[in-house]
C-alpha cells in the first residue's frame, strides 16, 4: 500500500502542487511565479520518477490500482516530457489574471495521463481519463473569451461528458461479465474458457464497443471527431497543442492497457474488428477533409483525426498479434508513433505558438515568405511538416513504417487491406503537409514578424526538433525504448518456435503451409485466441 | 431465488404506497383559507417547478448549486467509506491483517487528505468571491 504510494508520487506531487497554485493564486499576485513554480514542479516530478525502478513482480502494488511495470514507466517519461513541453508553450498567459489556474490545470492533465498509463483498476483509469478532461474545460475557457471560443468550451464539454458516459457504461458491463474492476484479474478470468459463462459472448464485445467508443472520442477517431476541428479552431493554439497530444494519447494508453492487455484473452477478435472500421474510416476521412481547409488549427485538427487512424491500424494489430520474429509488434508500433506524433504535432504547434508572438497565425496563407523571413523558424516547420508526412530521416517515417509494418506483419487479411488504404493517405496527407511547406519557401511575406529566441517556446521548438531527428536518425534509441513498454502489453515472440520464458506470454503454434509454398510460408494461429466465445 | 423476488415486489408496492401517502397527505393538511397559484406550487428553491425547461434563472444559483456540490460530494463519500473500511468482514481490519497494520494510517491519511482537498475547493470558492451575493 506505501509502495503504492511511493509508486505515484509523482503524480502526487503534481496535483499537490496544482491545488497549491490555485489556491495560492487568489492571495499572491506574482503571477510569472506560478510559470515557474509549475516547470520545477514538474522537474522534481521526473527527479522523483528518476528514484522509481521498475518493480519485482514480488511487489503487488497492482492489487491497490497501480501497475509499477516498464510500461507506467516509459509512458511517465513521455507524459513529463510532453508536459514540459506544454508549459513551455503556455509562457505566453504568465501575465495572465487566471495564470495559477491556467498552469495548475496543465499539471493536473500531466498528472492524469501519467495515471492511465499506470492504472490497474477500471475505477482509477476512469478517474484519470477525467483528470485529463476536466481540467481540460477550464482551459478551453480561460484561453479565449469570444463567442468562438465559449462554442468550443460547450462543445467539447457536453460531447466529453457524454464519451465519458459511454465509456462508465462499457466498464459497468465489462465489470458485470467479469466480475472485478481490477485489470489483472479481469484478464485471469477472461484466459480460463471453461469460467466464461453464456453472457459474455453478448455483454462482453457490447462493454468492449461502448469502452471503444469513449476511447474513440479522446483519440478523435471517426465518427467521435466531430468536436476536433470546431474546438481546435476556437481554442488558442496551446490548448489546440495540449488537445492533439494529451487526450489522444491517454485515448491510446488505455486502449493498449484495457483492450489489448486486460481484455484480450476473449474479446481480442471483436476488437480487431471494430477497430479496423474506426482506423480504415478515420484516416480516409482525417486526410481527405484536410485538403479542404486553411485555417491552420482546423487543419491540424483534421491532420490530428488522420493520425489517430494510423495509431488505430497498430492498436488493431496489436489484438490481432504479431507473429514470432516479428520486427515490430503492433503494440510497439502504437508506443513508436505516439512518441513521433507527440514531436511532431506539439513541435508544429510550438512553431506556431512562437510564431504568434509576433503576429496571429490563422490562415495558412500566414506562413507564406516565412523561409526567407525567418529561416530557422521555417526550417524547424519544414521538419516538422516532413516528420507528419512521414519523410525518411524524420521520426514520422518511423512510426509510419512500425504501424504499417506492425499491420502487414499479422497476415489477417483485414489488416493487409488497412495498411494500403493507409499507404494511400499517407499519400494523400502528403498534398496538405507540402503545401504549407510550399507557401514558406515558394511565396512572399507580406507580414513582418519578431521573433524571440530567449523565450521558453523556443526552447520547446528546440526540444521537439531534437527529438524528431535523434528519433528520425538513430531510431533505435526510440524503438529499443518503447519495446521495454510494450513487452508487458504484448510479449514479443522471438524468431521461430523458441519458447518465450515470460509467464505473460501467449500461447502460440506456427503451422507451416506447406501445400503451397507461394501463399505466405506461415500461418499463425493464436490458440488462446481462439477461446469459443461465438459459434461453439 | 423466491425471496429475491418477494424483496422486489415488496419494493415495488413499498414506493407505489409511499407516493400515495405523499401525494394525498398535504390535500388533507393544506389550510385552505388562502388559496394562490403561488402558494400551492410545489417548493423548488424559488423555481417554477412545471414549465418550460429552457427558462432563465439566475446564474448566482448555479454558483451556490456548485458549492454545495464540494460538501455533498465530501458527505456522499465519507459514508461509504466509513463502512466499507471499518467493516469487519472486509475492509481495513482485513486488509491489515494481510499486510500490516501500516495500512490502517495509510487509509486513515488518505480519507483525510481528501477532506482537505475538497477544503481547499471550498477555500478557492471563498476566495475567488463566490459568496458575495453580488
Amino acid at each position: 500500500m506505501v509502495a503504492t504510494l511511493t509508486e505515484i508520487s509523482p503524480e502526487i506531487l503534481l496535483v499537490l502542487v496544482a491545488t497549491l497554485l490555485y489556491v495560492a493564486a487568489t492571495w499572491v499576485q506574482a503571477r510569472t511565479a506560478s510559470f515557474w513554480l509549475a516547470l520545477a514542479s514538474l522537474m522534481v516530478a521526473a527527479g522523483l520518477t528518476a528514484g522509481l525502478t521498475v518493480a519485482a513482480q514480488t511487489d503487488e502494488t497492482w492489487r491497490f490500482g497501480i501497475f509499477d511495470d516498464a510500461f507506467a514507466h516509459v509512458l511517465r517519461w513521455l507524459t513529463l516530457f510532453s508536459g514540459l513541453l506544454i508549459v513551455c508553450l503556455g509562457w505566453e498567459r504568465r501575465h495572465s489574471p487566471m495564470a495559477g489556474e491556467y498552469y495548475g490545470s496543465l499539471l493536473i492533465v500531466v498528472a492524469g495521463l501519467s495515471l492511465v498509463a499506470s492504472s490497474s483498476n477500471l475505477v482509477l483509469l476512469f478517474v484519470s481519463l477525467e483528470l485529463i478532461s476536466v481540467p481540460t474545460y477550464l482551459l478551453l475557457y480561460l484561453g479565449r473569451r469570444d463567442a468562438r471560443a465559449r462554442e468550443a468550451a460547450a462543445k467539447y464539454f457536453y460531447l466529453s461528458i457524454l464519451a465519458s458516459a459511454l465509456f462508465l457504461f462499457g466498464a459497468a458491463l465489462i465489470y458485470g461479465v467479469t466480475g472485478t474492476t481490477n485489470l489483472n484479474e479481469m484478464r485471469a478470468f477472461l484466459q480460463q474458457p471453461e469460467r466464461l459463462q453464456d453472457h459474455v459472448p453478448v455483454f462482453g464485445p457490447l462493454g468492449l464497443l461502448l469502452l471503444l467508443a469513449g476511447l474513440a472520442y479522446k483519440m478523435a477517431a471517426v465518427p467521435f471527431h466531430f468536436y476536433a476541428p470546431d474546438v481546435y479552431e476556437g481554442t488558442t493554439n496551446v490548448i489546440a497543442a495540449l488537445l492533439s497530444w494529451f487526450p489522444k494519447a491517454a485515448g491510446f494508453v488505455a486502449g493498449l492497457r484495457l483492450i489489448v492487455w486486460a481484455l484480450e484473452p476473449a474479446l481480442a477478435d471483436d476488437a480487431a474488428w471494430i477497430i479496423w472500421v474506426f482506423a480504415v474510416v478515420t484516416m480516409t476521412l482525417g486526410n481527405t477533409l484536410a485538403l479542404l481547409q486553411t485555417n491552420v488549427r482546423r487543419l491540424l485538427a483534421y491532420s490530428s483525426i488522420a493520425h489517430s487512424g494510423y495509431i488505430l491500424l497498430g492498436l488493431g494489430a496489436a489484438c490481432v498479434g504479431a507473429p514470432p520474429g516479428a520486427i515490430f509488434t503492433g503494440t510497439e508500433s502504437v508506443l513508436v508513433y505516439l512518441t513521433a506524433y507527440l514531436a511532431m504535432t506539439v513541435g508544429l504547434f510550438a512553431v506556431i505558438v512562437w510564431l504568434s508572438e509576433g503576429a496571429r497565425i490563422e490562415s495558412i496563407d500566414d506562413f507564406a515568405g516565412l523561409g526567407r523571413r525567418h529561416p530557422f523558424a521555417a526550417a524547424c516547420a519544414a521538419l516538422f511538416l516532413f516528420s507528419l508526412t512521414g519523410l525518411p530521416f524524420t521520426m514520422g517515417f518511423w512510426g509510419k513504417l512500425a504501424v504499417f509494418y506492425s499491420a502487414i506483419a499479422t497476415q489477417d487479411n483485414r489488416y493487409i487491406v488497412a495498411a494500403v488504404i493507409g499507404v494511400i493517405n499517407a499519400a494523400i496527407g502528403a498534398y496538405y503537409y507540402m503545401r504549407i511547406v510550399a507557401l514558406m519557401y515558394l511565396r512572399e511575406s507580406y507580414t513582418d514578424r519578431r521573433l524571440q529566441y530567449t523565450s521558453p517556446v523556443f526552447v520547446a521548438v528546440l526540444l521537439c526538433c531534437l527529438a524528431t531527428l535523434v528519433g528520425g536518425v538513430w531510431p533505435g534509441s526510440v524503438v529499443g525504448w518503447q519495446r521495454t513498454a510494450a513487452d508487458g502489453i504484448e510479449p514479443r515472440m522471438a524468431a521461430p518456435v523458441a519458447q518465450s520464458d515470460s509467464s505473460r506470454a501467449r500461447p502460440l503454434e506456427t503451422v507451416r503451409d506447406e501445400g503451397s509454398p507461394s501463399a505466405g510460408a506461415h500461418l499463425v494461429r493464436h490458440t488462446n485466441r481462439a477461446v469459443p466465445l461465438h459459434g461453439n | 431465488m423466491a425471496s429475491g423476488e418477494l424483496a422486489i415486489a415488496v419494493l415495488f408496492l413499498w414506493t407505489i404506497l409511499v407516493t400515495a401517502v405523499l401525494l394525498t397527505l398535504p390535500r388533507l393538511l393544506t389550510p385552505r383559507k388562502i388559496v394562490t397559484a403561488e402558494k400551492v406550487m410545489p417548493y423548488e428553491s424559488g423555481m417554477d417547478p412545471v414549465g418550460d425547461a429552457r427558462h432563465r434563472f439566475d446564474v448566482r444559483f448555479h454558483l451556490v448549486a456548485i458549492v454545495f456540490l464540494i460538501f455533498d460530494v465530501e458527505l456522499v463519500f465519507l459514508y461509504p467509506w466509513a463502512v466499507a473500511a471499518w467493516s469487519d468482514s472486509g475492509g481495513i481490519p482485513a486488509a491489515a491483517a494481510a499486510y500490516g497494520s501500516g495500512l490502517v494510517h495509510v487509509v486513515f491519511a488518505e480519507v483525510i487528505l481528501f477532506v482537505v482537498l475538497l477544503f481547499a475547493a471550498f477555500v478557492y470558492a471563498w476566495r475567488r468571491g463566490v459568496f458575495d451575493w453580488r
